[in-house]
């Protein structure tokens, strides 16, 4: 037996890593010992960097993430603008209706930017205000 | 023929300067078996020991790298660290008058 640390209740301290990873080693996945802070998360490449539902009204729900704004541009045609901007305008956008009746409408990503995503709502009969959620991952 | 002496072997609180704590006296060789570093102040603190030959206090004769012990925290060994005459276990830490270091073995008279 070594050695063994204890805090002032007599607690054995676990070995822990001391220092803070930085981005780049989320974004790489690098195998560092380092403790992750909770504002570092995001940086994964599997987690999501912004979530919303938008009301079929063209206005956000809240909570949602890393959404400055919506602009309601027309009917079925919504910009999400980005609170923190992706690296590039290469990023991935889920996005479904939100519409509790039989309705075959669909949500098209069109315009993409780093700071914005534009997503347009149609059916049989042409563009239509429905309520839709939408997840982004990409990297930032 | 060897005579046992268990024993404290030493009691201090550390400097901030790195040097002797316990030294083995002529004629005798020491097992250490326990020793405690307590943190008696209201802030962490990290301290460091050294097992050298001579009195070089570096990184070359380190035995605990800059430990840090959490307010009123501490720490103990557990185990077998041999020794033999004129060989040193020293010490440094982050402050001084604050990091009891307490050594207790066996100092074994082979004269």
């Amino acid at each position: 037996m070594g050695w063994t640390f204890y805090n002032s209740n007599g607690e054995a301290l676990v070995q822990h890593a001391e220092s803070e990873a930085v981005q780049s080693e989320m974004e790489g996945e690098t195998a560092v010992a380092k403790f992750v802070p909770p504002d570092l998360v995001k940086n994964s490449p599997g987690v999501a960097k912004c979530w919303c539902v938008i009301t079929a009204a063209g206005a956000i729900e809240s909570p949602s993430y890393n959404v400055a704004s919506i602009d309601d541009n027309s009917t079925g045609n919504r910009d999400i603008n980005f609170t923190t901007d992706f690296s590039s305008n290469v990023y991935a956008t889920a996005a479904i209706i939100m519409m509790p009746a039989d309705d075959i409408s669909i949500v098209r990503v069109s315009g993409i930017a780093a700071g914005a995503v534009n997503i347009q709502i149609s059916n049989a009969s042409g563009v239509i205000d429905i309520r839709t959620s939408q997840a982004i991952f990409g990297d930032q | 023929m060897p005579v046992d002496n268990f024993k404290l072997l030493h009691q201090s609180q550390i400097t901030t300067t790195a040097g002797a704590l316990y030294t083995v006296p002529a004629n005798h060789e020491t097992i250490v078996k326990y020793i405690t570093v307590v943190n008696n102040d209201t802030e962490a603190l990290w301290f460091t020991l050294f097992h050298t030959t001579g009195t070089t206090y570096s990184e070359a004769t380190t035995i605990i790298p800059e430990a840090t012990l959490p307010a009123g925290g501490w720490a103990e060994f557990n185990g077998t660290i041999t020794m033999d005459a004129s060989d040193i276990i020293g010490g440094d830490a982050e402050q001084a008058s604050e990091i009891t270091i307490t050594i207790y073995g066996d100092e074994i008279d082979v004269s």
